[in-house]
């Protein structure tokens, strides 16, 4: 271990540029996938009301656009954005340059192509058929690739760090980086290479989903929210051992909770994912409070950024309160295979993880790239989009999804009536999806409009032009 | 905290205690899962799936079904009914054992119950329940016979006799179970509607088999040809100016959706007997063609070598 004379005097702007290259490349192409999965988002809930529309086509159809938007916002964009934040917050915490840059570069062009390759055949109907696992065997194994070049150079960085005390995010974000490699490996081995027997797929598959959003990209939220809340209110976390309490606790519960009672299971699954799902309560109570306590605390008129950290805890404690209710068995009974929990998914996803990966991106994304935000007011029309349209859509899907549970427990009521009366409900959401479309959409053209900078002509297109332009600029005035 | 290697160790035992429990007990607990001899009648279940309903499987797949329907059959619990099968010949002490156990009943309803057999005499939650019933009808020289039903909403609706259990679902790889019902149920659709065509007209424009359907259509699984003379054999019933003929993929699907049922009663999933195979009897009659099933009348286009006419 170095000794502490030795630290090399590094300022935050050295620390922001040595991260230029491999961030605003994850960040620009986390951007790209966020739009593209938006779209195909509308894409699929206007299918969901309206079967008729842009029905010929067989790569347009309903069950290939759905999986191809919840790919593209889950593996291009989700964890893309949380890797870029990552490596950021690795420096930034640990005082340290960022190693092997160009690796973690090539590293995120594999895991990009690997994900075109997925998508395209997803079209084309090569879905493996698992939910959130349908990248077909051809396109996975490269995104694995890319996924362990970026995460061990990642994790080099944070071994070689000056500052040898860890912040409560450097745990969350370990956590993210090392689970998804097991996670993802696992899921891959026993569902598409050597797939396991009958029900067994759907206990890999429950395991694996649930540990994708609540493990993984959710140590990605938890790890930007105790990250920038603080620091934007100009104060340090209120208590450090409350954190510690709630971060053992969630690790212990949360990898538990994967599998719904009333699946065609072993009982004692489901048994074990309901009192996961309640128990992680206890963690998420902690952590509650260890925010909250901060918050009030404030010395300072917060940064108008804020706003998408406050959303995100928001969403994230109510989310976890969501999925606990259907640890009660006559509401699971109700709302199992409801819309109730595309809502809860989409509570987590754009209301917590999406509103701290854009936030962190706000944040992030000047200070790497050495330029200020062309227009501050494009950040407030994206957030309140987003905010608004995630908004729609969750409580049009909660609501649905409890009027199909409960029209559902008359037996006699035939089943098209139920469906059709759910159509209100699935128009709503298509609303909110088109206003989450245009948020990212800002959000995007903006990011891209910040990076011009580096490559004048066409941002999105032209990025490995950007990449070696971005090498070769030395400086630019980054602010800490 | 600076105890890097702690929080290491602690992140890997986290996932490595839930890896164990959930991913390798399960495993260990039905990883050798095999098809067994079902009594009363000692057939083999689960059977496999056939080749052509393998591939309809991966139609199934491609084209992300599971995003819309389930196949998964739920079960509150089950009720047992004792059900009156003969009232034999000593009439009036069969009523008499019937008001006894009915006295809640008018006279004349269990009176209509030992004339009209079989009729349900009483339903009960558990095994036990019946038993007295069942000897004082026995003593007055009825035929008994005791039903365990399954009770539930999906099963009331019709989706099944029984819940769905792991050994359904041996054969199905992938396993698409689903996780909502924007469509109805799909785990015994095969036992619901047997008829090949339905499913491909279904398929074709599902707002002809079911008026006000949400569900999309699927035309690139068929073929449309202007008709001609010489219509082709294996074209769907639709009205149109074109003969709309099922590809290879279209008939897949329709033979595996035909195919999925689960109604055998099992011991861990008790449901109804199917009825008995009827018995043979030889006549020199042609056999009759059954009017809900045309499977046999359907061959698959997709492998008739030359489609000369189809404008594809």
């Amino acid at each position: 271990m170095p000794e502490a004379s030795n630290q090399p005097r590094l300022s935050a702007a050295d620390l922001d540029y040595s991260t230029r290259l491999p961030v605003l490349v994850l960040f620009l192409s986390a951007a790209v996938w966020l739009v593209a999965g938006a779209f195909f988002g509308v894409l699929s809930a206007i299918k969901a009301h309206a079967p008729g529309f842009l029905a010929g086509q067989a790569w347009l159809t309903y069950g290939r656009v759905l999986p191809v938007s919840r790919n593209a916002l889950v593996y291009g964009f989700a964890l893309q954005a949380g890797l870029g934040v990552g490596l950021w917050m690795f420096c930034r915490l640990g005082r340290n340059l960022l190693l092997g840059s160009w690796a973690i570069t090539a590293g995120a062009a594999l895991w990009n192509t690997g994900l075109l390759i997925g998508l395209v055949l997803i079209l084309a109907g090569g879905s493996t058929g698992h939910d959130w696992l349908e990248l077909p065997a051809a396109a996975s194994p490269i995104l694995f690739c890319g996924y362990l070049l970026m995460s061990a150079w990642a994790l080099i960085t944070l071994h070689a760090r000056w500052q040898r005390n860890f912040y409560v995010s450097q745990w969350f974000l370990l956590a993210a980086v090392l689970w998804f490699a097991w996670i993802y490996a696992t899921a891959q081995v026993l569902l598409v290479f050597f797939p396991v027997r009958g029900v067994l797929q759907a206990v890999v598959d429950g395991w694996f989903v649930h540990n994708l959003f609540e493990l993984c990209l959710g140590a990605f939220g938890l790890a930007v929210i105790f990250y920038f809340l603080p620091k934007l209110l100009g104060r340090t976390l209120h208590s450090q051992h409350l954190a510690l309490f709630g971060f053992w606790l969630w690790i212990l519960f949360t990898p538990w909770g994967g599998v719904r009672a009333g699946l065609p299971v072993p009982n004692w699954l489901g048994g074990v994912g309901d009192v996961a799902r309640v128990l992680v309560l206890v963690p998420a109570l902690a952590i509650a409070m260890s925010w909250y306590a901060t918050w009030v605390r404030r010395v300072k008129e917060p940064d108008p950024l804020l706003r998408f950290f406050l959303v995100a805890a928001a969403s994230y404690l109510l989310g976890l309160l969501l999925d606990a209710v259907t640890a009660e068995s006559e509401a699971n009974r109700v709302l199992l295979f409801t819309l109730y929990d595309q809502g809860v998914a989409q509570l987590k996803f754009h209301g917590f993880i999406g509103m701290a990966l854009s936030g962190a991106i706000y944040y992030i994304a000047p200070r790497v790239a050495g330029v200020e935000w062309p227009s501050p007011s494009w950040i407030r029309a994206h957030f309140w989009c987003a905010a608004v349209g995630t908004a729609l859509m969750v409580v049009s899907l909660l609501i649905g999804g409890v009027v199909e549970g409960l029209e559902m427990r008359n037996p006699r009521s035939e089943f098209l009536t139920i469906v059709r009366s759910l159509l209100p409900f699935l128009g709503t959401s298509t609303l909110g999806a088109t206003l989450l479309l245009v948020g990212y959409g800002i959000g995007a053209i903006h990011l891209e409009r910040l990076l011009s900078v580096f490559c004048p002509c066409a941002a999105i297109t032209g990025w490995v032009k950007s990449a070696t332009k971005i090498g070769s600029n030395p400086g630019g005035g980054a602010k800490a | 905290m600076k105890h890097g290697p702690y929080l290491f160790l602690g992140l890997f035992f986290s996932l490595a205690l839930s890896w164990v429990g959930m991913i390798a007990t399960p495993q260990l607990e039905l990883g050798n899962a095999q098809p067994t001899n079902v009594p009363p009648s000692n057939v083999l279940y689960p059977t496999p799936y056939s080749g052509e309903a393998n591939l309809g499987r991966d139609v199934y797949r491609a084209n992300g079904c599971a995003f819309c329907h389930t196949q998964v059959v739920r079960q509150r619990g089950t009720s047992v009914e004792l059900l009156l099968t003969d009232a034999g010949t000593n009439q009036p002490g069969v009523v008499a054992a019937l008001r006894q156990i009915r006295p809640d009943l008018p006279a004349t309803e269990v009176q209509r119950w030992a004339s009209s057999t079989p009729s349900t005499v009483l339903t009960v939650s558990t095994r036990g329940g019946t038993d007295t019933a069942e000897k004082a009808l026995r003593d007055a020289g009825a035929q008994v016979s005791v039903k365990v039903v399954p009770t539930g909403l999906d099963v009331e609706r019709g989706w099944g006799d029984r819940l769905s259990v792991g050994p359904d679902y041996l054969y199905d790889a992938p396993l698409m179970l689903g996780s909502v019902r924007l469509g109805p149920d799909l785990a015994n659709i095969g036992a619901r509607q047997t008829n090949l065509t339905w499913h491909l007209v279904h398929l074709y424009d599902p707002k002809q088999t079911s008026p006000g359907s949400t569900m999309p259509r699927y035309p690139f699984l068929f073929q449309t040809r202007p008709r001609g003379s010489r219509p082709s054999p294996d074209a769907l019933p639709v009205q149109g100016e074109n003969e709309v003929i099922p590809t290879r993929e279209a008939v897949a699907l329709a033979t595996y959706l035909a195919n999925l049922k689960a109604t055998m009663p099992l011991f861990e999933a008790p449901g109804p007997l199917p009825p008995p195979p009827p018995a043979v009897v030889l006549t020199n009659q042609p056999e009759a063609q059954a009017p809900t099933n045309l499977s046999i009348t359907i061959p698959s286009s997709g492998l008739t070598p030359s489609q000369p006419n189809s404008p594809k």
